[in-house]
């Protein structure tokens, strides 16, 4: 054995008594995050203690305006940043990800949906003076109701203003009003974006509060075991029995109904099944090799969890939380279709409700259900869809390098 | 007296049985009850035994991995319960560990070099491009490359990460390293090469090495001492080539033989031993390897044909596992005749000792009545050995080394 | 020889590589196993022992190639539902997880029961009545069919243990059960592959016995799957030592032990730890199935290696005997015409030092 090493660094030369302890020090993701959230708290202070009116250029931001801001935060320190910085595994993942078709198409629509949710509002604006305000220039009296989507037509009759072109006693769709109009004359396109933006808060605001708890407590559940994790999964327990949309009707109706209630009463009380999913799979894990060599190493047990466990539940935690989110969104929709909404006015479930007990329906205004509903359809599948599809994209396993497996049982 | 580097003393771990939401305890499985070894500088001890004798749990709890239920464990000189933090880093640092499972001892999201480099910031070595030094140098001592720090565990055969976890369980430079089971899940000709670098760091640091195994052949390989569990126990312990050559313990005996030999002029004829090995949550009282073992000692006053004694025990060990007339409900199905059971247990129609014959005709008749228990009561009161009665203590042998068997007390008197 | 109980010729598995070439875990393999005679497979993982005799029943998704004469006919050409009728009636498994093999749910007298029943299906549907040996008064209903098998392999109080479920039995009696449920079809041919790896070595001697006895009872060929040539010694009548997806030697038990004459045979001897001689560890990785070497597989780890071991193809599986005929057959271009063995002896020492096993202590 050539244990000419020159004047190499070798593990006989470490002089540990030289060694100090290690230090904790955050990791520079930490780091970032932790600065992201002091620059919003400060933000936010100011905003709620010193500024009055708007803080900047017409915005003023609610309270789950802020709790968005630090769910992109999150997702930019711990998703993207991570992404960026390692080059290499991400061509990985996309290599396996382009593999799915089906996996990539619902990629494409969920970022087509965080684009039109985010930059949609702005750009069509209130659904009742859309698009740009251009739909109201017809006066009070002059909203095109009933207006069908473009490539469709309805009997001159029914819409009483029509604003796109009349032929054939027929009025016909118009791409002022892509996707027709409501009927009370809202422009569809532009009462979807609105929606959207619901959703897409709701869907991150929702993940960031279930992600890390779910997390954080499965995995010490199952690495601590013994008392802590009786104690953590007993009140998993209590809290599963705990019906999430019954608090929130009574919170509601004590509080009044506010997004931010919705996501708060739904993100705290839902957790307990992801958790429990981390839990069952880090169960498996704790027992893997690393995780007892990191401890013999001295490793502290929080510190196996961070560095071990953590990372590798992702697989479950993402499977898991593809499918919380869409449960979340198609409660919300069943809530304002309800009325019991905490948007009531601004909601798909209420553009569904309002529309589908019009007397006209589905002859006319169909296509003011059949949007809200395409869109949560073609979300909660590519949610679903994507799911599954990262479970086997982020084991790290699924290279596209050829395991000799071919000899099944052999030692 | 010079401390050892390790030293266990009769150290024991039991898992209790819980039932009901209060978790109340309801039996405790002994794994490991009562051990006691210890491992010098340079040397290398194995641990073997088969499945569920303990020897895992064993490293685990002497590693501090598992809190053991009583019992002392010393490194260099210094108690476990003793430690401070400062000494419990350093023990940390100063004992290696590798695992059976190559595959599940890497994490799959690092690379084999962060990996390898985490003992050393887990013990505070900041320095980063000083960690990779180390790993590079390391990795090519066990026979990798440097570049292969780089790559990403499932890009390794079984026999390379065997090698990248010895540059883990090395990394801290330890004193003694503990293996557990570190060859059983690789080839033949992959196993030579683990084992021969192992006899190599040993020799280069002057290592001492705990090695848990359940193969003979590995432990007579790179084994100077021995140490043979059964049940939680360790049965017989000394030198590896004497207690290999020159087993005292029936046990021992067994296990050795039953290793197949890869010369097929020796295919084994000996004696196999009967049955399953018992759960440790309820050890057969007495010596553990009463169920069992082949040589058990004759009950005072009869004279058996070895085998027909083992064979009679045998029916004594079923009759005293049948829970509420199992063992009857068997025998009532077909017509309980006494001969059938008999010939179920491989007795003789006659046992050449007659006063033996007559207490086993009259246990076999109440048998065939129905009455298990009067004829488990019986042969009990009839039949007991010392091997059932007493456990025996691992004492010296006039071989040299001890063994904890009572055909020992025998000839000692 | 064509009145052989399976003769397996140029067989060839191939699978789809990940990255998209082919993968022949098993390429060109030739043996026979008759009745009553114990064939062993030998061979570190990949090299294709396992591949090869799931092949035999299909049990693999992969190309197959070549030809299994079995029962006078080709098991290649067989259409699904004539493999079906093969298996368990005339080939039966053993498998190395004894638990992966019995179903949890299901209690062992069931599934005893079950293949018992599947199988008289079959005979009455076939109009086989390979009736064998010793089920001479076959008891008439399942239940005491599979009680009477529990009872042959060896677990005591059979007829108690028909309720019980797979979790309540030990490692050793499932394996035994396996054995049983092999043996319910009355196979002509048991297939064992590595049957007694994931057991302990008292156990493992347990089922070794167990496996001899019934074939001497029925007088099945039994081929037999091991990487640890200590249990070939014990069991085999014949050995065919792989390596990745080539016989690399072939010989009688004694031919193969007191003579190995294949550099990896040899080696493989060298590596055998516990047993006398210094280790010597084979060096290199074993190989990349999707991109095998070129000429001798082994040439890339081989000490004796001359240049010519890298060209072309596997060298023949040349007569280890120059004199004469025998069956003892390596493919190694020493043994070829234009090389001689002697050459190979003068490489290193040959005759592996098995240490005798030591005696039980004579008590003194
Ligand atoms: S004490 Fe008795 S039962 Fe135990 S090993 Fe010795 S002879 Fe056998
Ligand atoms: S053919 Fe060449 S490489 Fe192959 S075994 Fe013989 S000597 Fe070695």
């Amino acid at each position: 054995m050539a244990t000419d090493s020159g004047d190499r660094a070798t593990f006989e030369t470490v002089d540990w008594s030289a060694v100090d302890d290690p230090n904790h020090l955050p990791t520079g993701r930490s780091l970032a995050f932790l600065t992201a959230v002091g620059l919003l708290t400060v933000a936010f202070g100011y905003d709620y203690l010193l500024a009055d009116g708007p803080l900047a250029a017409g915005w003023s931001p609610t309270a789950l305006d802020w709790l968005s801001l630090v769910g992109v935060a999150a997702f930019a320190c711990y998703v993207v940043a991570p992404l960026a910085q390692n080059r290499q595994l991400t061509r990985r993942y996309w290599r396996q990800l382009r593999r799915d078709k089906l996996a990539v198409a619902s990629l494409g629509w969920l970022v087509f949906f965080a684009l039109f949710a985010l930059v949609g509002p702005v750009i069509l604006g209130d659904p009742e003076t859309a698009p740009m305000g251009m739909g109201a220039s017809e006066g009070r009296y002059g909203i095109p109701i009933y207006q069908p989507p473009v490539g469709f037509g309805v009997s001159e009759h029914a819409a009483t203003v029509c604003s796109g072109p009349v032929s054939d006693g027929k009025c016909w769709g118009t791409v002022l009003h892509p996707l027709g109009t409501t009927n009370t004359g809202e422009d569809v396109l532009a009462f979807v974006a609105q929606g959207a933006r619901i959703e897409l808060k709701l869907a991150f605001v929702s993940g960031m509060i279930l992600v890390p708890v779910a997390t954080v407590v499965g995995t010490v559940a199952a690495q601590f075991g013994g008392r802590v994790d009786s104690l953590l999964m007993r009140y998993v327990d209590l809290q599963q029995v705990i019906p999430a949309f019954f608090v929130y009707l009574v919170a509601q109706f004590l509080y009044g109904g506010s997004l931010l209630l919705m996501v708060v009463v739904f993100g705290l009380l839902n957790w307990g099944g992801v958790a429990r999913l981390v839990r069952s799979e880090a169960l498996k894990k704790r027992e893997a090799g690393y995780v007892k060599a990191a401890q013999a190493a001295g490793g502290s047990r929080l510190a196996v969890v961070r560095r071990h466990l953590m990372p590798n539940v992702a697989n479950a935690v993402v499977t898991a939380i593809t499918l919380q989110i869409p449960m979340l969104l198609i409660i919300e929709t069943t809530l304002s279709y309800l009325g019991l909404g905490p948007m009531q006015g601004q909601s798909w479930g209420y553009l569904i409700e309002t529309n589908i007990h019009d007397k006209n329906f589905p002859t006319l205004v169909w296509w003011s259900v059949a949007a809200p509903v395409g869109f949560l359809v073609a979300t909660v599948v590519s949610l679903n869809l994507l799911g599954d599809a990262l479970r086997d994209v982020l084991d790290p396993r699924t290279d596209g390098k050829t395991s000799g497996k071919t000899d099944g049982g052999d030692r | 007296m010079t401390d050892s580097l390790l030293s266990v003393r009769d150290l024991k771990k039991h898992y209790p049985i819980t039932e009901g939401p209060l978790r109340k305890e309801v039996g405790r499985v002994r794994a490991v009850d009562g051990v006691s070894f210890e491992v010098e500088r340079g040397e290398t001890v194995g641990l073997v035994g088969e499945s569920g004798c303990g020897k895992s749990t064993v490293a685990t709890t002497l590693m501090g991995l598992e809190e053991p239920t009583a019992g002392r464990v010393s490194f260099d000189g210094v108690a476990a319960d003793r430690r401070d933090s400062v000494d419990r880093r350093e023990f940390r640092r100063r004992v290696g560990m590798v695992f059976q499972d190559p595959t599940s001892s890497f994490d799959p999201r690092m690379t084999i070099g962060e990996s390898v480099a985490e003992p050393l910031s887990i013990h505070g070595l900041d320095d980063r491009a000083r960690r990779r030094e180390i790993v590079a140098d390391l990795l090519e001592r066990v026979g990798l490359s440097a570049e292969d720090a780089e790559r990403y565990p499932h890009q390794f055969s079984g026999g390379q990460k065997q090698r990248a976890a010895l540059a883990r369980a090395l990394v801290l430079n330890p004193d003694l390293l503990v293996a557990d089971e570190p060859v059983s899940a690789l080839d033949v000709s992959v196993q030579a090469g683990i084992l021969s670098l192992l006899d190599d760091l040993q020799r280069e640091f002057d290592l001492g090495i705990l090695l848990i195994s359940h193969d003979m052949s590995v432990v007579r390989e790179i084994c100077d001492r021995v140490a043979v569990m059964y049940l939680g126990e360790i049965v017989e312990t000394g030198p590896t080539e004497e207690v290999l050559a020159d087993p005292q313990h029936p046990y021992t005996r067994a296990l050795v033989s039953s290793v197949p030999a890869p010369d097929p002029s020796q295919r084994a004829s000996e004696a196999r031993l009967s049955g399953d090995v018992p759960s440790p949550s309820d050890p057969p009282s007495g010596c553990r390897f009463h169920t069992r073992c082949p040589e058990i000692i004759q009950p005072e006053g009869y004279d058996f044909d070895q085998a027909n004694w083992r064979a009679v025990m045998d029916l004594r060990v079923a009759l005293g596992d049948s829970e509420d007339g199992d063992f009857e409900g068997e025998l009532v199905d077909g017509e309980v005749r006494a001969g059938g059971i008999r010939d179920r247990f491989g007795i003789p129609d006659e046992l050449g000792d007659e006063g033996a014959e007559a207490v086993l005709s009259e246990a076999l008749d109440s048998l065939a009545s129905g009455d298990s228990e009067s004829a488990r009561d019986l042969l009990g009161r009839e039949f007991e050995t010392v091997c059932e009665r007493d456990s025996p203590e691992l004492r010296e042998t006039e071989s040299g080394h001890p063994a904890a068997c009572h055909l020992h007390d025998e000839r000692a008197e | 020889m064509t009145d052989s109980l399976l003769s397996v010729r140029n067989f060839r598995a191939r699978f789809d590589g990940e990255t998209g070439g082919d993968i022949w875990a098993v390429d060109g393999v030739s043996f026979d196993v008759e009745r009553g005679e114990t064939v062993c497979l030998v061979g570190e993982s990949g090299s294709g022992k396992t591949v090869t005799c799931e092949a035999l029943t299909r049990l693999v998704s992969a190309d197959l190639d070549g030809e299994i004469r079995f029962g006078g006919r080709n098991l290649l050409g067989l259409s699904e539902a004539q493999l079906r009728e093969v298996r368990g009636a005339e080939i039966a498994h053993v498998f190395q997880n004894p638990q992966g093999a019995l179903d949890p749910v299901y209690s062992v007298g069931e599934q005893l029961r079950e293949a018992v029943e599947r199988n008289r299906d079959d005979l009455g549907e076939s109009g086989d009545s390979g009736e064998s040996g010793d089920s001479g008064e076959s008891p008439d209903s399942p239940r005491e069919v599979a009680i009477d098998l529990l009872d042959q392999v060896g677990i005591p109080e059979a007829a108690t243990r028909y309720d019980d479920y797979p979790h309540e039995f030990s490692g050793g009696q499932k394996q035994r059960v396996v054995i049983a449920l092999a043996l319910a079809g009355d196979p002509d041919l048991l297939v064992a592959d590595e049957p007694t790896t994931a057991l302990d070595v008292t156990i493992q001697a347990q089922i070794l016995d167990l496996l001899g006895e019934l074939q001497d009872d029925r007088d099945v060929g039994v081929l037999f799957v091991t990487h640890d040539l200590g249990v070939a010694a014990q069991v085999a009548d014949r050995i065919v030592v792989m390596y990745a997806g080539k016989v690399m030697e072939r010989g009688g038990v004694s031919q193969i032990f007191d003579s190995p004459s294949h550099p990896y045979t040899r080696a493989l001897f060298r590596c055998l730890p516990g047993w006398g001689s210094a280790l010597d560890p084979i060096p290199g990785d074993p190989i990349d199935p999707a991109d095998p070497p070129g000429g001798c597989r082994f040439h890339p780890r081989c000490s004796a290696a001359v240049p010519e071991c890298g060209e072309g193809e596997q060298p023949d599986l040349y007569d280890a005997d120059s004199q004469g005929e025998s069956d003892h057959r390596v493919s190694c271009v020493f043994y070829g015409p234009d090389r001689n063995p002697a050459e190979l002896d003068a490489e290193r020492p040959t005759t592996p030092e098995t240490a005798r096993v030591p005696k039980e202590g004579d008590d003194d």
